[in-house]
């Protein structure tokens, strides 16, 4: 849980980093929130019990994983 | 920084489980900061021209921003990691926690108007203010660490010790680097080209020892408490 919790943090960091950059660019929403809204609800989710159950199991756990290391990727690249 | 993330990412295995979360925040601290520099080398690019940098806030201008977005969100996790290896009871790390966390918040935000700004007045005033809760976080830490001192086992101890002096040495660089364009009196274009530079010297060589050298320094405590505490050291 901790490793997600991380994951989202490093979300919301990178997005807010590359909102910065993308000031004045069209479609900042696009670019950068679409980093920094799934990494803050990842954040709030391994707070919160119910969705906390749901990320412990192994499956859902390499499925955002795998979304996490896509939007960091994708981060570099727009 | 990259390189960095990734030794301490590879190198969890070195440490015991208690010991991991410091190497993770570490790793992250240096994966944001890289990705700072990544994107400060893009901004930085789009501003220069013929061999100039048009400096401000607006697009396509290099502005210190990016530093204080990337500072105000690894400073706290930077000092997270040290209460994190320091292995303190769950009392003592929360109230250091509660304590530096936003310590190191006020310490930045209070440091950007000066920052940005190009009167030297404003400069000097918002650098005392910054400098407050900056001083305070090292007394914080200067005196958690040397209380951890006689906690740590025989040998860590004198890495932690060290560990002080490199906290006080790292942190101290950026003040310096802040004070750079306050040192010239109406300096020319020029010169404020020379203060320019030297300040983004001066801060990148800070971010490297704060962040970089300073996370090394965490992973060999963390290891050296590992071994300690019977962890096989076969690496």
């Amino acid at each position: 849980m901790t490793n997600l919790r991380f994951g989202g943090y490093l979300l919301v960091a990178l997005g807010l980093i590359n909102m910065r950059y993308q000031t004045g660019h069209n479609s900042v929403v696009l670019h950068s929130l679409s980093i920094i809204v799934p990494g803050a609800f990842l954040l709030l989710a391994t707070f919160l019990q119910p969705t906390k159950k749901f990320l412990e199991q192994k499956n859902n756990k390499v499925i955002v994983g795998i979304i996490v290391l896509l939007l960091v990727g994708y981060s570099f690249i727009n | 920084m990259l390189a960095c993330t990734v030794y301490t990412l590879v190198s969890q295995s070195r440490v015991l489980p208690k010991y991991r979360a410091a190497l993770v925040m570490s790793s992250m601290v240096t994966f944001i900061a890289g990705y700072h520099y990544f994107r400060i080398f893009n901004s930085f690019n789009e501003s220069s021209m013929k061999e100039a940098v048009t400096l401000g806030t607006s697009q396509g201008s290099f502005n210190e921003a990016y530093r204080y977005v990337d500072w105000i969100l690894t400073v706290p996790l930077l000092l997270v990691e040290v209460i994190a290896v320091l292995g303190l009871a769950k009392a003592i790390s929360k109230s250091l926690i509660y304590r530096l966390v936003p310590a190191s918040a006020a310490m930045i935000i209070l440091g950007y108007p000066g920052e940005i700004s190009s009167v030297n007045g404003t400069k000097i005033l918002y650098g005392i203010l910054s400098t407050i809760p900056f001083l305070y976080i090292l007394y914080v830490l200067f005196a958690e660490l040397t209380k951890s001192l006689e906690r740590q086992p025989e040998g860590v101890a004198a890495t932690v010790g060290r560990l002080r002096w490199l906290l006080l040495a790292t942190w101290g660089v950026y003040p310096i680097s802040y004070m750079i364009p306050i040192l010239v009196k109406d300096p020319s274009t020029s010169q404020m080209a020379m203060l320019f530079t030297d300040r983004q010297i001066g801060y990148t060589v800070a971010d490297v020892l704060a962040k970089c050298v300073f996370g090394l320094t965490i992973y060999k405590i963390a290891k050296m408490k590992s071994v300690a505490e019977g962890m096989k050291d076969d690496h």
